[in-house]
């Protein structure tokens, strides 16, 4: 009897262990597998911002958001790529880094993508980072 | 009266725009905890807003919180939720002056020492700041390259007896622009 007690603490203390190490250990997921929050036009996403970014930071911060618009420009600065979607503001954009496993668009400057991004706030620009191209 | 405000606000927004500065959108922010115990307790963000405006010899940066990406989820939310509180404070900034801009060549490709003093705000508290940094011209960009240590407590940040081997009380910060027009 005692012996098996001793047996399911043990097992128990293994699968614990097991588990916070795979937690402890678990790299940040692709957004090709996580569910989409918002979906909306860059415009859409840059004027909430602007109008009231306050409100606009409870919304969106952290949130995974497919936006859709036109490349204004696409560059692989300091071995990041980088697309900014056109707001239709005079100054400022929505800025989007992809994924690091993401090499190529696909489009070119002037054309339209959607891409799924987490939303991690506002500077100059709407600040998107770990996108990836929507399916 | 409205007319006369319009005039007013379109000489100061002219005013400000035909201003001469450089921008980064992508300057690079990379932070490191140098605790004995090495663990991976390091993150990068690349989508640092940088600007410098050389007729004020004033230079800024503004950072988002939750753009800080980490190898390891856990330590990327625990930062976001337990010691940055990105919610309620999703942004850092830095506003300052080069002290020594006279002996700053603008466009000289030649790397020139500064010393960049001003306030830094983090989790919503101000402190003034000063740091040396690197600066010089190469293909029309204004680089800048800076490293400094920021001492958690000052921003109210306090580490958990538990982890306290694992994270070190002051973080190594580099900083890398490149400003362009």
């Amino acid at each position: 009897m005692m012996k098996k007690i001793l047996f399911v603490v043990l097992a128990l203390g293994a699968i614990g262990a097991g588990v916070g190490f795979y937690l402890f250990n678990k790299t940040v997921p692709s957004l090709n597998d996580m569910k989409t929050d918002f979906s909306l036009s860059a415009t859409e996403l840059y004027d909430a911002f602007d109008v009231n970014e306050a409100e606009a930071n409870k919304t969106y911060l952290g949130k995974i958001v497919e936006v859709r618009g036109v490349v204004g420009d696409i560059n692989q600065e300091k071995g990041n790529l980088n697309v900014n979607l056109e707001s239709g503001a005079n100054f400022g954009l929505v800025s989007c880094k992809m994924d690091s496993t993401i090499t190529e668009l696909g489009v070119a400057k002037g054309e339209e993508i959607t891409l799924k991004c987490q939303c991690t706030g506002f500077l100059m620009d709407v600040v998107l980072n770990r996108c990836v191209i929507a399916k | 009266m409205k007319k006369v405000l319009f005039a007013l606000l379109c000489v100061f927004t002219l005013g400000v725009s035909a201003q001469e500065k450089y921008v980064d959108r992508n300057a690079i922010i990379k932070i490191e905890s140098n605790a004995e115990v090495d663990d991976d307790v390091r993150a990068v963000n690349s989508q640092v807003a940088a600007i410098l405006i050389p007729s004020q010899e004033q230079i800024a940066f503004q950072v988002l919180i939750k753009g800080f990406e980490f190898k390891k989820a856990l330590m990327q939310e625990h930062f976001n939720e337990n010691y940055m509180e990105s919610d309620k404070y999703p942004k850092a900034r830095f506003q300052g002056k080069i002290k020594n801009y006279k002996d700053l060549d603008i466009e000289s490709a030649s790397p020139k020492k500064v010393i960049i003093s001003g306030e830094m705000e983090i989790r919503g508290i101000k402190k003034p700041f000063s740091a040396e940094a690197m600066m010089y011209m190469e293909n029309g960009r204004l680089i800048l390259d800076s490293e400094f240590l920021i001492t958690l407590a000052d921003f109210g940040i306090s580490i958990p007896s538990v982890v306290s081997d694992k994270i070190s009380k002051q973080f190594d910060v580099k900083v890398h622009a490149e400003l362009s027009k």
